[in-house]
């Protein structure tokens, strides 16, 4: 495979949140030729795991990545990942993602439940070595599950230092600092919601 | 999950416009709708990404967005509303350009007459034709030309579902109109600049 051969096949399932269109922003301004983003609205509540499934078999990209459609790649992320797969042909990378309070995953490269997350996969498209976003007693858990069957499949991945993607948070620190303020806002707002309308009904 | 669902292929060449095509898509999309974006450079337009995604696509029905284009608010619903109403049949409705064109002009399959963005096509396996420039001809007519002879007569429709090279909201398309003003004036100067030359020449 020649240097030039790496193209990206980014899967993004949605359930028609607004902030999708955030999403894809952060992907179009960095594509390259013979890169595609296949987007799928589902809202089967099963966390887009089935929707990534029915994309996955039909991505014609050398190399997958998968994003949530609450979440960003970071700016130049796409190139990072592309010099990684250009570097370590084969080989499964897994980077880091940073969430809007600043906690950063993976916290050690170590393969383990709960110090991964999906943006952070660089898996190559080899039909037939890869896992199946499928856990049908935990569904919550299907990357793990992915990652872990693709990695039996394919060899050990790379832990890479380079934070790819933020969550639920904005690539533009500007928009950052904005949604560090307006977030813990909405949360509030949303918390003190139901109790009000408790209120309401035990006044009535 | 209603019986239609979409697949919407766009292709791309990497122009900043496509975050306004998308935003106009994915706020209208409904569970089973499928988005695919391709960038590709090679300047077919956009006929290879297209025939890539067509035997890629599980919607019900296929539909086609060039980068530089907005669907109107609304769009997918009425345009879904004609798949549940004519099943298996190919749709063509309108769009309206930035200086105010519509197309289509009048309801005929002729070449120029309608637009890649216009198509509503039942997403049937062998009975799709494929996008390819043929001589003068481009791949958009000669696709739906060969596709309704398999599928039958395309149903022309009256709504405008697409703001061709300008925007789906009301102020910024206003914005586009004065911001492209200028190029509008230098295009029908350099025109009448051409007839001036045929005139002398006669």
């Amino acid at each position: 495979m020649s240097d030039r051969d790496v193209t990206f096949s980014i899967l993004v399932p949605t359930s028609g949140r607004r902030s999708v269109a955030a999403t894809l922003a952060s992907i179009t301004e960095q594509l390259e030729p013979g890169d595609e983003v296949i987007v799928r609205c589902s809202r089967d509540n099963d966390f887009g795991h089935s929707a990534r499934q029915s994309m996955m078999e039909r991505a014609k990209g050398t190399h997958l990545l998968f994003m949530d459609d609450d979440d960003q790649f970071a700016r130049g992320a796409i190139a990072t990942m592309r010099a990684f797969a250009r570097e370590n042909p084969g080989r499964i990378g897994i980077f880091r993602m940073r969430y809007l309070d600043g906690r950063v995953l993976w916290a050690e490269p170590v393969l383990r439940m709960r110090n991964l997350g999906t943006p952070t996969f660089c898996v190559p498209n080899v039909p037939g070595k890869l896992g199946r976003w499928e856990s049908p007693a935990y569904p919550r858990v299907a990357d793990w599950e992915f990652i872990c069957a693709t990695v039996e499949l394919q060899g050990e991945p790379i832990f890479r230092e380079e934070v790819v993607a933020h969550i639920r948070s904005d690539r533009r620190p500007a928009a950052r600092a904005v949604k560090r303020v307006t977030t813990p806002l909405a949360e509030l707002r949303y918390r003190a919601a139901p109790r009000t309308r408790l209120k309401r009904a035990l006044g009535r | 999950m209603a019986g239609v669902s979409f697949s919407i292929i766009v292709p791309t060449s990497g122009r900043p416009s496509l975050e306004g095509t998308l935003a106009s898509i994915t706020e209208q999309l409904e569970p089973g709708d499928e988005v695919f974006v391709l960038r590709d450079d090679s300047n077919d337009e956009g006929d290879t990404p297209r025939n890539s995604a067509i035997p890629r696509a599980r919607g019900t029905h296929l539909l086609f967005m060039d980068d530089d284009d907005q669907y109107a608010r609304g769009a997918l619903p009425r345009i879904r509303r004609f798949a549940e109403e004519h099943p298996g049949r190919i749709g063509i409705f309108r769009m309206r350009y930035d200086n105010g064109l519509v197309l289509w002009r009048k309801p005929e399959l002729e070449f120029g007459n309608v637009s890649t963005q216009l198509f509503v096509v039942p997403n049937l396996p062998g009975k799709l034709a494929r996008w390819e420039r043929r001589g003068r001809v481009i791949g958009d007519y000669v696709f739906i030309t060969e596709t309704a002879k398999l599928l039958g007569d395309p149903i022309f429709r009256d709504e405008i579902v697409v703001y061709a090279r300008t925007d789906r909201r009301l102020a910024r398309r206003a914005i586009v109109r004065v911001r492209k003003l200028p190029v509008r004036i230098r295009y029908h100067a350099r025109r009448s600049r051409v007839r001036r030359l045929l005139a002398r020449l006669r």
